[in-house]
C-alpha cells in the first residue's frame, strides 16, 4: 500500500476547498469501493485522500411531487434501495439498486462514488438515464447542472473537472409509469452485468407516447439508446417493433470481449433484452 | 439409517469442536500468528511466462531502510524438489519457467518497506519464447521448458487391460468424443501462508496452514537439505484446502530461506493475486478422447481413453491425478477390457496439481458424457444405463481395485426418485432436460512410501477426559469432530470429554495428511484402534476396582459398568485417578495405527489402490434458455454412499460445498491465459458461485456400511464435485438437444451450438 495523508473535512464548501488545492494530486473517497481497489492495483496514487464522510446531510434523500428525487451524492446504495420515498415513487431506481453487487458493497459504495467512477460495468447509471436524472458538479466557483448522459464521456472518464465534486442528483417527477430492469449475469448473480438494460415507457392507448433506454456494460460508457428509442416513439408497441428496438439499440452499443462474454454475444444480448424490458415493462 | 441407531455418539448431530473458536473469531489463522521480533516477507516474481535471468542486483534492496534479508536462488541449496518428480526449485535458478514464478524474496520490518525493496530488485532478464498449449508443446522444434524433457512431455501411461480389439469388434454401438476440462481454482477464503522461524542451533519451526503436515515437512526438508526433524511443522488454522494447500508450492520454503538469513521470524502470506499466479496449483486441464463400445442390451463392452495433460511448468502431483483421470472410472461400472493412454506435457504455465477430485472431475466430465450419448444411440433410459453397468460388492476392476461396499444402484434409485425422473421424463415441460452421472472416489491412496496409513495417541487425563494427539491436522472440513466422535464411541464417554491436539510433527506421530479423501476412513481407523488401546488399560484398571473381570465392563456415557450388575460402576475419570494416584502410578495413554489394506500399483499401475471405494450418484432438471443459453438448474440431486455417515452435520457441509465447486467447475469458472499469462487472477472477474446461485438441493446418504471403516465408514470429501460438470452437460442435452465439450459451458457456447443446430436443421439445407 502507497502512503497518503488522509483528510477529512467537516463542511462541503472545505471539501471543496482542499480538491482545488490538492488537484489532480488529491482524490475524493466516499464508500472507496472503488478507489481503494484502483489504489491496491496501484493503477492510481493519490498524495492526498479526502474523505467526504463527515460533509453534513451529504446523503439526504428528498422528494417532492413538484420537483421530483434529489439524492446526496454521500447516499449509500442500501440507502436508496431501501428509502420508502424511492420505493413509492422510483421502483425502477430500487429494483437497480437492490441489484448492485451485494449487501457488503451496497452498505459502503455511495451513489456519487458510483456515477463519478465513470464504471461502464455497473448499474445506476443506466436506471437514472432512463428516469431522466441530472447531476449537479460543484466546485468553489459554482455549480453545474448536467444530463447524466452528458456526464459519462469515456472509460472512468466523466465531466468532472479538477476541483469539481459530484454533489447531487436530481431525478424530475415520474413522467412514464411503465419500467423495467434487466440485469443478465449468467455467470453469478453477484457479477457485473454482462448486459444491463433499464427503460421506462409511457403509452396512450396502444401507442408508445415516451420512452427512455439506458444500457449499461455495452460500451466504454453508460450508453442512453436514443435510436432505439426513437424507433419506438410515437409506434404501437408491437411484438415486431419491439424487436426492432432491441435490434436498433444493438447498432448504438460498442462492446467489448471479456470474461463475460464476446463482444458479438453481448450485442445479441442487447437485442433479446431490451425486446424483453420493453414486455416486461408494458405487463407492469 | 437402521444402522447409525445403534450408537450413541457416531451419527450425532454433534457441535463441531473447534467450532466455537470460529464463530467467535478466536481461531489462529495464519494471520494472527505473530512471533517477537517477526518480520515481513515479499516475494519478486517473474514477469514472464519464460526467461533466462542473466543476473540479479540485490544491492538497492538491500540498502533500503527497514530491510532484513534479501535472497535469491544463490542463498538455497539449488536441489530440486517435487511430489513425484524434483522438478522445481525454491527461487529461480538459471530461468524462469511461468508467470508468478518465485525469484528472489525480502524480509523487512513492515510489509511496506517489504514491497518497495522487491521493486529495487534489478533482474537483467532475456526473454524466450514459451510454450502455453499441451499439443503444441510436444511438437518437434518447441521450445523446451525443462532442456532435459525432449517434446516436454514429463509422462506417458498406455495400459491395456484385456483385448481392446476384440472386444470393440464384440461391440453392437460404438461411441466417440473429445471433451475439453478447464483448470480451476481452489479459492479458499483463506491463501496460502506461513510464519518460519529459525534457530540458530540449525532447526526450523514453520506455522503453516498446511493439509499435509508430514509431507510438507519432508518435502521442505528436502528442498532445504536438511534432516526432516530439523523441520518442525505447527499447524494454524486453515481456512480451507480443498488440495491446494499441500504443499506443492515454494511459500514455506521461501520463508524458511529469508528467516535463515534474516535471523528472525518471517511472514508470508499470499495475497489473492499471488494466490492465483503461483499459490494453490490449480486443477490438471485436459483433453480426454473416450471411446466406448456397448452391447445392445446397454452393457458396456470396451472403453479407450486418450488424455493429455497440461503440467505446467513443473509437476507438483499432476502425474498421479493424470493416472486418476485414465483409470479410476474403471471401478465405478463393471469393465472388464480397457485401455488408457495418457501424456502430460510441460507447458510454461502455472503448474498444476490437487483440487478436490484430483483428476476424477475431468475424467468424469468426459466419461459420463461419452456414457450419456452411448445411452443415446441404443435408445436406453440413461439411468437404466447405469443401473446395467453399476459396480457392486465384490467387484474388482480391470486394474485391481476390489470393491467391498458399494451402494451405487440404491442411489441410483435415490436419485431418481428425489428428481422425479421417472415423471419428468415422461411429462418433458419444454427446453427442460434431465442429466445424471455416476461417480466413484477412493478413501485413501497408496502412494508415498508404500503406505496409506494413520497413527493416533489418546492421552486419558486424570479427570477423565481424553485428548486425542493427531498430526493429521483439521483444514475446514470437520475432520476434528469426525474423529472426537469415534474416540468417543469406542471409549464410550461423551463427545464433550473428547478434545484433539492441533497437527504439530513434534508432538504427534506420522500422518500422511489430507488427500484422497482418506482422513475419517484411515485416520478414524487409527484414532478408534488407539481408544480401544486406552479402553483396554480403563478396563484393566477398572477390574480391579469393581472387581470383576475386563471382558465383563463397559463404558457407556463416562462411567464404567459390570455388565449384569449394573448398579455397580464407577467413573471413568475415578479409574484414570486411581491408575495415575499410586506407587509407581502412570497415566492412561494408547496408540493405534492403521493401514489400509491395499496395495501399491506396479509398474503397470495393476493393484488395489485404497482400501474402501466410495459412490454417488447426481442428477439435474435445468432449463435453457434458447434466446440467451442461460443455464438455469431447477433441481439438484445428490445420493452419497460414505458407508457410516460419522459427522452429518460436516458431511452435509461436504455435500454442498462439492456441488458449489462443481457447478463453478460446469458453468462459471476457469483461468483465462494470454501467452501464459492469467488475465483473470481475481474475484471479480473469474467468477466462483455465491451463495444465492446454488440450485435447490435435495440430498441423502445410502444406508450403507463398509466392512473396514471405523463404524463402518469410508470418505466422502472429492465424491460431490466428480460428476457435476457432466450431470450438468447432459441435462443441457436432454432439454435443447446441443452438447458442450469444452469448459467452462457458457451460454455464449450454448447460444452457438443452437444456431448450429437450427442451420443444420433447416429444411432442404
Amino acid at each position: 500500500m502507497m502512503k497518503f495523508d488522509y483528510l477529512q473535512p467537516r463542511t462541503l464548501k472545505s471539501a471543496l476547498a482542499l480538491l482545488e488545492k490538492h488537484g489532480d494530486e488529491g482524490r475524493a473517497i466516499a464508500g472507496g469501493t472503488s478507489l481503494l481497489i484502483m489504489m491496491r492495483q496501484r493503477l492510481l496514487r493519490p498524495k492526498v485522500v479526502i474523505s467526504l464522510a463527515e460533509i453534513p446531510k451529504f446523503d439526504r434523500i428528498a422528494y417532492s411531487p413538484k420537483t421530483g428525487l434529489t439524492i446526496g451524492a454521500g447516499a449509500r446504495h442500501r440507502d436508496i434501495e431501501l428509502s420508502p420515498l424511492i420505493r413509492a415513487h422510483y421502483p425502477l431506481l430500487h429494483e437497480t439498486f437492490h441489484k448492485v453487487a451485494q449487501p457488503r458493497i451496497r452498505n459502503m459504495g455511495t451513489i456519487g462514488g458510483n456515477l463519478a467512477a465513470g464504471d461502464p460495468l455497473t448499474d445506476p447509471g443506466a436506471s437514472l438515464i432512463a428516469l431522466d436524472a441530472e447531476v449537479v458538479l460543484t466546485s468553489r466557483n459554482g455549480q453545474r447542472v448536467m444530463k447524466l448522459d452528458e456526464f459519462f464521456v469515456d472509460y472512468y472518464q466523466t465531466a468532472l473537472e479538477t476541483g469539481e465534486l459530484l454533489s447531487e442528483i436530481r431525478v424530475p417527477p415520474p413522467s412514464r409509469a411503465h419500467w423495467a430492469h434487466i440485469k443478465f449475469t449468467p455467470r453469478s448473480v453477484e457479477d457485473f452485468a454482462t448486459v444491463g438494460v433499464a427503460l421506462t415507457l409511457s403509452m396512450k392507448n396502444s401507442v408508445c407516447e415516451d420512452v427512455r433506454l439506458g444500457l449499461n456494460s455495452v460500451g466504454s460508457t453508460i450508453v442512453h439508446a436514443v435510436q432505439a428509442e426513437n424507433a419506438l416513439r410515437g409506434h404501437e408497441a408491437t411484438d415486431a417493433r419491439l424487436r426492432e428496438i432491441g435490434e436498433v439499440a444493438a447498432t448504438e452499443v460498442d462492446p467489448v470481449d471479456d470474461n463475460r462474454g464476446s463482444a458479438e454475444y453481448k450485442r445479441e444480448m442487447v437485442k433479446v433484452l431490451v425486446c424483453r424490458a420493453a414486455k416486461e415493462a408494458l405487463a407492469r | 439409517m437402521a444402522k447409525a441407531e445403534k450408537f450413541s455418539v457416531v451419527g450425532r448431530r454433534v457441535q463441531r469442536v473447534e467450532g466455537f473458536d470460529k464463530v467467535t473469531g478466536d481461531s489462529k489463522f495464519i494471520a494472527d500468528v505473530y512471533l517477537p521480533g517477526m518480520l515481513a516477507g515479499k516475494v519478486l516474481r517473474s514477469p514472464f511466462a519464460h526467461a533466462r535471468i542473466r543476473h540479479i542486483d540485490t544491492h538497492k534492496a538491500e540498502k533500503l531502510p527497514g530491510v532484513r534479508a534479501v535472497v535469491t536462488a544463490e542463498d538455497t541449496i539449488k536441489r530440486p524438489w517435487g511430489a513425484f518428480f524434483a522438478d522445481q526449485y525454491i527461487l529461480s535458478v538459471g530461468k524462469a519457467r511461468y508467470v508468478g514464478e518465485e525469484v528472489a524474496a525480502v524480509a523487512a520490518i513492515d510489509p511496506d518497506i517489504a514491497e518497495e525493496a522487491v521493486d529495487l530488485i534489478e533482474v537483467d532478464w532475456e526473454t524466450l519464447p514459451g510454450v502455453f498449449d499441451a499439443e503444441e508443446a510436444m511438437r518437434d522444434g518447441a521450445p523446451l521448458v525443462h532442456e532435459d524433457k525432449p517434446n516436454n512431455i514429463a509422462m506417458t501411461m498406455d495400459i491395456e487391460r484385456g483385448n481392446i480389439a476384440q472386444a470393440f469388434a464384440e461391440s453392437d454401438v460404438i461411441v466417440e468424443d473429445t471433451f475439453q476440462s478447464m483448470p480451476q481454482w481452489h479459492c479458499a477464503i483463506e491463501t496460502i501462508g506461513s510464519v518460519a522461524e529459525y534457530a540458530p542451533n540449525g532447526k526450523y519451526t514453520i506455522y503453516m496452514n498446511t493439509q499435509t503436515l508430514f509431507n510438507a515437512r519432508y518435502r521442505i526438508a528436502t528442498a532445504l537439505g536438511v534432516p526432516e526433524t530439523d523441520v518442525r511443522i505447527i499447524q494454524s488454522a486453515v481456512g480451507g484446502g480443498f488440495g491446494g494447500k499441500s504443499c506443492d508450492d515454494n511459500n514455506a520454503l521461501v520463508a524458511a530461506v529469508l528467516a535463515r538469513k534474516a535471523r528472525r521470524p518471517v511472514k508470508l502470506i499470499n495475497t489473492r493475486e499471488e494466490e492465483f499466479l503461483a499459490g494453490c496449483r490449480p486443477r490438471v486441464f485436459m483433453k480426454i478422447n473416450v471411446r466406448l463400445g456397448f452391447k445392445k442390451d446397454g452393457r458396456i463392452r470396451a472403453k479407450h481413453i486418450k488424455v493429455v495433460a497440461d503440467n505446467g511448468a513443473y509437476s507438483a502431483k499432476a502425474p498421479a491425478i493424470t493416472g486418476v483421470a485414465a483409470m479410476r472410472h474403471d471401478t465405478c461400472y463393471k469393465y472388464s477390457d480397457v485401455k488408457t493412454e495418457a501424456l502430460l506435457v510441460y507447458t510454461n504455465k502455472i503448474p498444476t496439481g490437487a483440487f478436490r477430485g484430483f483428476g476424477n472431475p475431468s475424467a468424469e466430465w468426459a466419461v459420463e458424457q461419452a456414457i450419456d450419448l452411448g445411452a443415446h444411440e441404443l435408445g436406453i433410459d440413461p439411468i437404466e444405463i447405469a443401473r446395467i453397468n453399476a459396480a457392486e460388492p465384490g467387484y474388482v476392476s480391470p486394474h485391481g481395485n476390489r470393491v467391498t461396499s458399494c451402494e451405487l444402484k440404491q442411489c441410483l434409485d435415490m436419485a431418481e426418485k428425489m428428481v422425479d425422473w421417472k415423471a419428468k421424463r415422461a411429462n418433458k415441460a419444454p427446453d427442460t432436460g434431465l442429466g445424471l452421472a455416476c461417480t466413484v472416489h477412493v478413501s485413501g491412496k497408496r502412494h508415498f512410501g508404500d503406505y496409506d496409513g494413520s497413527s493416533a495417541t489418546i492421552k486419558l487425563n486424570e479427570d477423565g477426559k481424553a485428548l486425542i494427539l493427531s498430526g493429521e491436522g483439521e483444514c475446514g472440513q470437520g475432520v476434528h469432530t469426525a474423529m472426537c466422535q469415534i474416540a468417543a464411541e469406542e471409549l464410550g464417554v461423551r463427545v464433550e470429554d473428547v478434545e484433539i491436539s492441533r497437527a504439530d510433527t513434534d508432538l504427534t506421530t506420522f500422518c500422511l495428511g489430507a488427500f484422497a479423501s482418506r482422513l475419517t476412513y484411515v485416520s478414524g481407523n487409527a484414532v478408534k484402534n488407539a481408544a480401544a488401546d486406552v479402553k483396554r488399560q480403563l478396563f484393566q484398571q477398572a477390574s480391579e476396582m469393581l472387581e470383576a473381570n475386563p471382558e465383563d465392563l463397559i463404558a457407556n456415557d463416562g462411567r464404567i459398568f459390570v455388565k449384569g450388575a449394573e448398579g455397580k460402576s464407577i467413573t471413568v475419570a475415578d479409574v484414570a485417578r486411581a491408575r495415575l494416584f499410586r506407587h509407581n502410578g502412570a497415566p492412561i495413554v494408547g496408540s493405534g495405527s492403521f493401514d489400509a489394506d491395499s496395495v501399491l500399483p506396479d509398474s503397470t499401475r495393476f493393484g488395489n489402490e485404497s482400501g474402501a471405494y466410495n459412490y454417488g450418484v447426481q442428477a439435474a432438471h435445468v432449463h435453457v434458455d434458447r434466446e440467451t443459453g442461460q443455464v438455469k438448474v431447477l433441481k439438484f440431486v445428490i445420493a452419497s454412499d460414505c458407508g457410516t455417515v460419522i459427522y452429518p452435520i460436516g458431511a452435509e457441509g461436504q455435500v454442498e460445498g462439492g456441488l458449489a465447486q462443481g457447478i463453478g467447475y460446469a458453468l462459471t469458472e476457469g483461468l483465462q491465459f494470454d501467452e501464459g499469462r492469467p488475465v483473470n487472477p481475481n474475484f471479480s472477474d473469474y467468477r466462483i458461485p455465491s451463495m444465492r446461485d446454488m440450485p435447490p438441493l435435495e440430498h441423502a446418504f445410502a444406508d450403507s456400511y463398509e466392512p473396514t471403516g471405523p463404524f463402518g465408514a469410508k470418505g466422502l470429501g472429492e465424491l460431490n464435485m466428480d460428476p457435476t460438470a457432466a450431470v450438468i452437460s447432459n441435462a443441457i442435452f436432454d432439454a435443447v438437444g446441443v452438447r458442450i465439450k469444452t469448459l467452462p459451458i457458457t451460454p455464449e457456447k450454448i447460444l452457438k451450438a443452437l444456431r448450429e443446430k437450427a442451420v443444420l436443421e433447416k429444411p432442404g439445407s
